[in-house]
């Protein structure tokens, strides 16, 4: 929290109103998003609006959006178990915080929601995985995607049964936790999960197991030698092969059987490989099952000239995902944008490249899905942007907000959007300007309130250098502008 | 003409909540309050009315039998186009259930003689699904209940509504008119207020009204005029469910045992 942000004249003028604001606004959140930035003499009027009524902490503690010193200081108020609990289950809770509950008398469901947090600091959890008692704390422990190896070593040391799976699926437990796993344990389920975890030992990925899980799952190690997972791709079950064959590690000499395998899902994995050659494509271009020539037909290693068939398949779909191979040629691409299915001509109008002849045909669809594509293009023009600015139906206007080069004066027809949701996505918009923002808020919604007072709070307590390095990496997210003969200008 | 669209500021409830002291509902500290998703329903029927051939006279009147609070789900359909907005409230409706809620609506309606009235179906949290049909009863109107589509010309004397069902089948029913419908969702698109409406909205007048003064006697006002009364709000304890802990193999072996221990096996 800075101490005293050196603010503006302007800025000043801002702040003062916003935070008078936020002090009577009718929900909490409009001070919750000027208090991270406010000098400690404004913080005492923040946290009065924010924490004078049980209803509004109730609400702040359970809210992901708000800064973790909102949540911070919430819980430090020592609430009682409602809000407690609210903050333990919210994932913006900062470690302090996580700490600073632990530290209270938990309850039982309060120790779980913290074990399970991802944030919960080292040192709490691992009192946790040497003392606590309850199953469920340390199944929430093993579950916990933040924790440390040695606190899941710690766990295991106590070999507890039902815990040995989920040890074995956490993917921050180390190869030599792993490795003692794999000898205690006597469960193929436990093994199978060893074998499929990342840090799983070299030495248990020499042989082809016997037992049916575990051959599924070191099918899926990318790790596995290429000699075994050649053998797996030739294994008598399918979910072994289609395993295998999905597998990047697995040769691409083993996998010529399994293009003509009587299971479609493993000729489907085949299809699917960004490494397919042009050879083993040809062999799948044809299939009986539409799957397989969907996912063939959308994989970027599909040679363009192989397109042709896909672009003229009697199944919508696989016509669809030829629309949407990123190497589809113009001609192809114009010939769909004609496609019977609207569903197609849409997959055709979400490409950024696209002769402006197909994107103006496009543009003349009356079909949302075609309209939305277009509205999101980044070479529509600015006039027919404002015309889909409109548009009754919401999927399209809301494709207009997240098109990054809808110009400001665009945007303002959507400041006025009767759906909430796009008026708090336009605030975001990096060509919507200050003055449009400012001008929000007041908007009856609370939560484009939240996000204009939290834009001026972070502007304002921003130094310039800083902002400035900040305007230079909102453009650099712009796309570059499409070549002129692509541009459309009207 | 006129069209009534009784309404419902209904709760949500959060993972975890607490009871009030005295057992017989929830901490309204817990509770998130929203206009019932139906009524969404109910008023784009009104509107679509009013906005359609031979509309251009109908009155639509939004109103509800609830708190202060409930002021915010009026103006919501307000910000929709409804013309009016009523909101009655007495302290002893506190403990009225759906049939002491219809008594009021009655009286109300009465007052009103509207043409047509539109009620949801249920309403998202008790989901009684009561109100609108013992409206009718207490009106003694022809009546229809959950409406899936609604033919109607203003200003006839007759409507054609399709209901919905058991078994995905409907029924084509003729009504005579003033009725009162109870409409389901998906009957129409509800559409998104306007920040315009929104705003113009937030400065029109809602008429407050006593029930007392619009007729319903202390006998029949809230809990006196209820068929019913919340006795204990809680939730079960556990016990009657467990999960069988172990690995897979154990947890087969387990289940196998609790099958033949019931008789579900040989």
């Amino acid at each position: 929290m800075r101490s005293s942000p050196d603010r503006s004249g302007t800025a000043r003028r801002h702040w003062r109103e916003l935070a008078e604001r936020a002090c009577t606004d009718e929900a909490p959140f409009a001070a919750a998003a000027l208090y991270p930035y406010a000098a400690p003499r404004e913080r005492a009027g923040l946290e009065a609006r924010m924490f004078g009524e049980r209803r509004d902490r109730l609400l702040l503690a359970s809210a992901p959006f708000v800064a973790p010193a909102v949540l911070a200081r919430l819980a430090a108020l020592d609430d009682g178990g409602a809000v407690q609990l609210r903050l333990a289950r919210n994932p913006a809770t900062s470690a302090a915080a996580l700490g600073a509950l632990w530290r209270a008398d938990a309850s039982p469901r309060l120790r779980q929601l913290i074990a399970r947090h991802a944030r919960t600091p080292r040192a709490v959890l691992g009192q946790i995985a040497a003392a606590a008692g309850e199953i469920e704390t340390l199944r929430a422990l093993c579950e916990n995607g933040g924790v440390a190896a040695e606190v899941l070593a710690t766990v295991s040391e106590r070999r507890i049964g039902v815990l040995q799976r989920l040890l074995a699926v956490n993917i921050a437990t180390a190869e030599d936790t792993l490795l003692a796993l794999w000898a205690e344990a006597d469960d193929e389920a436990v093994r199978a999960q060893i074998l499929l975890h990342p840090h799983c030992p070299d030495v248990l990925l020499a042989t082809v197991p016997a037992s049916l899980l575990e051959r599924r799952c070191l099918a899926r190690q990318q790790r596995a030698p290429r000699a075994l997972l050649a053998e797996l791709a030739n294994d008598r079950d399918a979910a072994v092969r289609r395993a295998a064959a999905e597998n990047p590690g697995t040769p691409l000499a083993a996998l010529v059987a399994n293009c003509f395998d009587a299971d479609a899902t493993v000729r489907h994995a085949v299809a699917a490989r960004r490494d397919l050659p042009p050879a083993l494509a040809g062999c799948l271009v044809d299939d009986a099952d539409a799957r397989v020539r969907r996912a063939l037909a959308r994989n970027p290693a599909c040679p363009p000239e192989l397109l042709v068939r896909p672009a003229t398949d009697a199944d919508a779909e696989v016509r669809r995902a030829a629309a949407r191979h990123p190497h589809c040629p113009h001609e192809l691409l114009d010939r769909l944008s004609r496609d019977e299915v609207t569903w197609v001509q849409a997959a055709v109008a979400y490409r950024d490249e696209l002769p402006y002849a197909v994107l103006r045909r496009l543009a003349r669809s009356s079909d949302v899905d075609v309209l939305a594509g277009v509205a999101r293009h980044p070479a529509t023009a600015p006039s027919r942007l404002a015309r889909l600015a409109i548009h009754d139906c919401p999927d399209v206007r809301r494709a207009v907000i997240l098109n990054p080069r809808t110009p400001r004066m665009v945007l303002r027809l959507l400041r006025q959007d009767g759906y909430a949701l796009h008026r708090a996505m336009a605030v975001d918009h990096p060509r919507f300007a200050d003055t449009d923002r400012w001008r929000m808020r007041d908007d009856p919604d609370v939560q484009v309130r939240f996000r204009v007072f939290q834009h001026f709070a972070r502007r304002d307590a921003m130094p310039a250098a800083h902002e400035a390095s900040v305007h230079v990496t909102q453009l650099s997210h712009y796309q570059p502008h499409p070549p002129k003969e692509h541009m459309e200008t009207t | 003409m006129k069209i009534l669209v009784p309404i419902k500021q209904v709760a949500t409830l959060d993972e975890d909540f607490e009871f009030r002291e005295d057992g017989r509902d929830i901490d309204p500290d817990f509770l998130i309050h929203d206009l019932n998703e139906w009524d969404n329903y109910t008023l784009e029927e009104a509107m679509r009315l009013k906005e359609g051939p031979g509309g251009e006279g109908i009155e639509v009147v939004v109103a509800t039998v609830g708190p202060e609070s409930a002021d915010e789900e009026l103006r919501k359909c307000l910000a929709k186009g409804a013309d009016r907005a009523l909101r009655v409230w007495s302290d002893a409706l506190e403990d009225a259930d759906a049939i002491g809620v219809a008594r009021v609506l009655a009286a109300l309606a009465r007052r009103e003689s509207p043409d047509l009235i539109f009620a949801g179906v249920q309403a998202t949290d008790h989901a009684c699904g009561a109100t609108g049909m013992a409206l009718a009863g207490l009106l003694d109107l022809p009546h229809a209940a959950v409406v899936a589509a609604l033919d109607y010309t203003p200003g006839s004397n007759s409507a054609t509504v399709r209901r919905e069902l058991e078994g995905g089948s409907y029924a084509s029913v003729r009504i005579d008119c003033p009725a009162v419908l109870t409409l389901q969702l998906g009957i129409n698109t509800p559409r998104y207020a306007s920040l315009r409406g929104i705003k113009q909205a937030a400065q029109r007048p809602i008429e407050v009204l006593d029930a007392e003064a619009l007729g319903v006697t202390a006998d029949a006002l809230g809990a006196a005029g209820s068929a019913s009364r919340v006795r204990r709000m809680y939730v079960p304890e556990k016990g009657r469910a467990q999960m069988i802990e172990g690995t897979p193999a154990e947890q087969a072996a387990r289940l196998a045992q609790i099958i033949k221990e019931f008789g579900g096996a040989a």
